[in-house]
């Protein structure tokens, strides 16, 4: 692919917050793992340290030479799974892929099913561990008038399983998915990792929630100052103007922003870490929690739910988006 | 005349004048991507400034930053050779005042600052040179800055100091700019004067392209960064409009002037192939010089279409541009100078 442009100028490795991570030291860093380790034989060697990587896309965004480090590290983890067995948090996130269509339990009983021409695709962690996200993200679609079903049928992205290199299994999912999506002209989203696998693997035209607002008028849900959390997939996967947007969004309903340096770097939550490796991840939480503490700020709005749900287990107050605005009628 | 302003490349060169433009009053969207040299750079401006106008500024920039800076003057690298600049961070500079005995401090194995080889090779700069290590733990790979938010290591690092045999302590880069002041504070709680190595590749760079980055945004640039030109659309001696992508968006933007500051021939700069340094928008002359002196043909600051007519309202700045001045390592100042320049030419639109 596009490794031999490596200048070992080192700026993903600067760049990457496990590496910046006292629990995340052991990691061998995107350069190893991305461009050194795969010229090797022994390159399968490495062990399950070299899956310790939240697939934030910082490496990509900081290399001066455009390389792809992110679709390396997963391609190499493609050839491990074969040779290793899996992390044990890995294993049962596969299973209950297999047993239920995703990758968390839920009792979400809230469908919506009327043959609307819009679907609203909440994802896992949405419908399994975050019901009130997903039904305050339905109201306010309501509100732009925008009627949707919220469909029993669909199934995981399929993007954790790339992550960990299950790609046979994902491109089930795709099927499976790409059937229900067929009765459709809408797709929109509120998991810029299902935002970015549904364009990027299925070649539709997902829209994530943040897209939409623009469009729309809204007055603040919330009083006092609050920063914010930049989901790395909406910043440096779906795109940053659409970063831009959400604190664009925020700015006009009224909500009093406080802009940090560390509003960008990743919560610790993505590319299977939260089941992989929850210590560390926990860890790069934690330290997050902690910047926020010291801005002095209510709490933290963020685009994610995997930041939603990653942030509040390390004890800071996140909204979503949709939880920190309302339409104006 | 409206006053739009498309600046490429994120650099010093394209910071530079995108602060320079936008306290002029141009509306400057400025758009970059990857970490430019500038970055990797010692952040110590070496080679000539030529504009006495444009060292004003970098000046007048650097202290409202928190990062005063002097020159020109010697500083010490983090290997223990000279580095011979004309401007440079105050912590950094080791000329002025030199001292009589100096204690290179390591920190924990971090491999920024190897003491004792670092100590062998300033033998001679003073009549006293000592190696220490400060027992802390920490990986190599992390950043100190990352370390060092932590208010309980420079308590520590205080005690270390203190016990220091040099008048001066030679350390290696731990602040990034918003802790830049902390050197300050650090020397005098320990009272020693603390001087920094030169370290390419990693804080100090970064340290001065947030510097310029900052006072872009403060002064009103539209920042786009994690952005990339792809392509520029020309009509007759003037470029309009510019195709900008970002993740798995583009966007056009339309322009009354176009400045390029695109960088040396890494890969998103100006192309290298076995043919030589050739245009990536295929729109400008290049020239191929021995070595990376090759870049884009330029009359001033003003660039050429592919058939050697002068463009209207293309400039460009910084190491993209074909120069005799520049060698390697040589290339703050041109950056730097280049820019000035280029807003002056601007105004004069
Ligand atoms: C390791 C190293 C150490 C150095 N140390 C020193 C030093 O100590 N002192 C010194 O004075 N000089 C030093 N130099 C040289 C100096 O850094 C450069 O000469 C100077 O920074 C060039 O600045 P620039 O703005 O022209 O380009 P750059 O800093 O390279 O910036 C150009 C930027 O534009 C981006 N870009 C290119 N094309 C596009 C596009 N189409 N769309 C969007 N973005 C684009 C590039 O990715 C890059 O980020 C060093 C260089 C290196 C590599
Ligand atoms: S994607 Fe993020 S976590 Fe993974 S190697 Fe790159 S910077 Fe590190
Ligand atoms: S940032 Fe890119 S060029 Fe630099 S070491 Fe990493 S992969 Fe190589």
């Amino acid at each position: 692919m596009n490794e031999g442009r490596c200048i070992k100028c080192g700026s993903c490795m600067q760049a990457c917050p496990v590496l910046n991570d006292p629990r995340g030291s052991d990691f061998p860093g995107p350069r190893t793992v991305g461009i050194d380790a795969p010229r090797f034989s022994e390159r399968l060697s490495m062990g399950k340290v070299s899956f310790k990587c939240t697939m934030c896309h910082a490496c990509e965004w900081a290399c001066p030479s455009s390389i792809t480090i992110t679709r390396s590290m997963i391609r190499l983890r493609g050839e491990m799974v074969t040779s290793m067995p899996s992390l044990p948090g890995h294993q049962r996130m596969r299973e209950n892929i297999r047993r239920m269509g995703r990758t968390v339990d839920n009792d979400f009983r809230s469908w919506k099913e009327n043959g609307e021409k819009a679907l609203y695709f909440p994802g896992c962690i949405g419908l399994g561990k975050l019901p009130d996200m997903v039904s305050s993200v339905s109201r306010l679609l309501d509100s732009l008038g925008i009627a949707h079903d919220i469909s029993s049928q669909v199934k995981c992205c399929g993007s954790p399983l790339l992550k960990i290199g299950a790609d046979q299994e994902a491109e089930g999912l795709r099927q499976s998915n790409m059937k229900v999506f067929s009765r459709y002209d809408r797709i929109i989203t509120s998991c810029p990792g299902c935002t970015y696998q549904l364009r990027e693997v299925y070649g539709i035209k997902a829209e994530h929630l943040v897209e939409i607002l623009p469009e729309g008028r809204f007055s603040s849900a919330v009083e006092g100052r609050w920063a914010l959390q930049v989901p790395c997939h909406l910043k440096r996967g779906v795109s940053p103007w659409t970063a831009d947007d959400m604190m664009s969004v925020l700015e006009r309903a009224g909500v009093d922003l406080v802009r940090l340096p560390e509003e960008d770097r990743c919560c610790g939550g993505g590319g299977g870490m939260l089941s992989g490796f929850p210590d560390t991840s926990d860890s790069i939480a934690v330290s997050k929690a902690d910047v926020y503490r010291k801005a002095d700020v209510r709490g933290v709005i963020t685009a994610c739910p995997f930041c939603c749900l990653n942030l509040r287990k390390a004890g800071s107050n996140v909204l979503d988006i949709s939880e920190a605005i309302i339409a104006n009628r | 005349m409206s006053r739009n302003a498309v600046v490429v490349g994120m650099g010093a060169s394209g910071l530079f004048s995108s602060y320079l433009l936008a306290k002029k009053g141009w509306k400057v969207t400025v758009v970059g991507r990857g970490t430019p040299a500038s970055a990797m750079s010692t952040g110590c401006i070496k080679g000539q400034i030529v504009n006495d106008g444009c060292i004003e500024e970098i000046l007048k920039m650097a202290r409202s930053n928190g990062m005063p800076m002097t020159g020109p003057g010697t500083g010490a690298t983090n290997l223990g050779t000279r580095f011979d600049c004309t401007l440079l961070p105050v912590h950094s500079m080791f000329s002025d005042r030199m001292p009589n005995s100096i204690t290179v401090l390591g920190i924990g194995g971090h491999p920024s600052l190897r003491p004792r080889l670092t100590a062998s090779m300033l033998s001679g700069w003073a009549p006293k040179v000592d190696a220490m290590t400060a027992d802390v733990e920490i990986s190599p790979e992390m950043t100190l800055a990352a370390t060092f938010r932590d208010e309980a290591l420079s308590d520590r690092l205080v005690e270390v100091m203190k016990d220091a045999a040099g008048e001066s302590i030679l350390l290696p880069p731990m602040f990034t700019l918003h802790d830049y002041m902390r050197m300050g504070e650090l020397e005098r709680r320990c009272g020693r004067r603390l001087m920094e190595a030169v370290t390419p590749l990693g804080i100090p760079g970064q340290r001065f392209l947030e510097m310029l980055l900052s006072s872009a945004v403060s002064s009103g640039a539209v920042v786009w960064s994690g952005r990339k030109v792809t392509s520029i659309r020309t009509n007759g001696d003037r470029a309009v409009q510019v195709e900008v992508k970002g993740g798995l968006d583009s966007r056009r933007l339309d322009m009354d002037a176009l400045l390029l500051a695109t960088g040396g021939p890494l890969v998103d700069g100006t192309l290298l192939s076995t043919e030589g340094i050739s245009d990536p928008f295929n729109t400008f002359q290049t020239i191929n010089c021995p070595g990376i002196g090759g870049g884009y043909a330029h009359i001033g600051q003003r660039l050429r279409d592919r058939s050697g007519h002068e463009m209207k309202n293309a400039f460009g700045a910084g190491d993209c541009l074909c120069s005799e001045r520049r060698s390697f390592g040589n290339g703050l100042a041109t950056a730097l100078d280049d820019a000035w320049m280029t807003v002056q030419a601007m105004e004069a639109l």
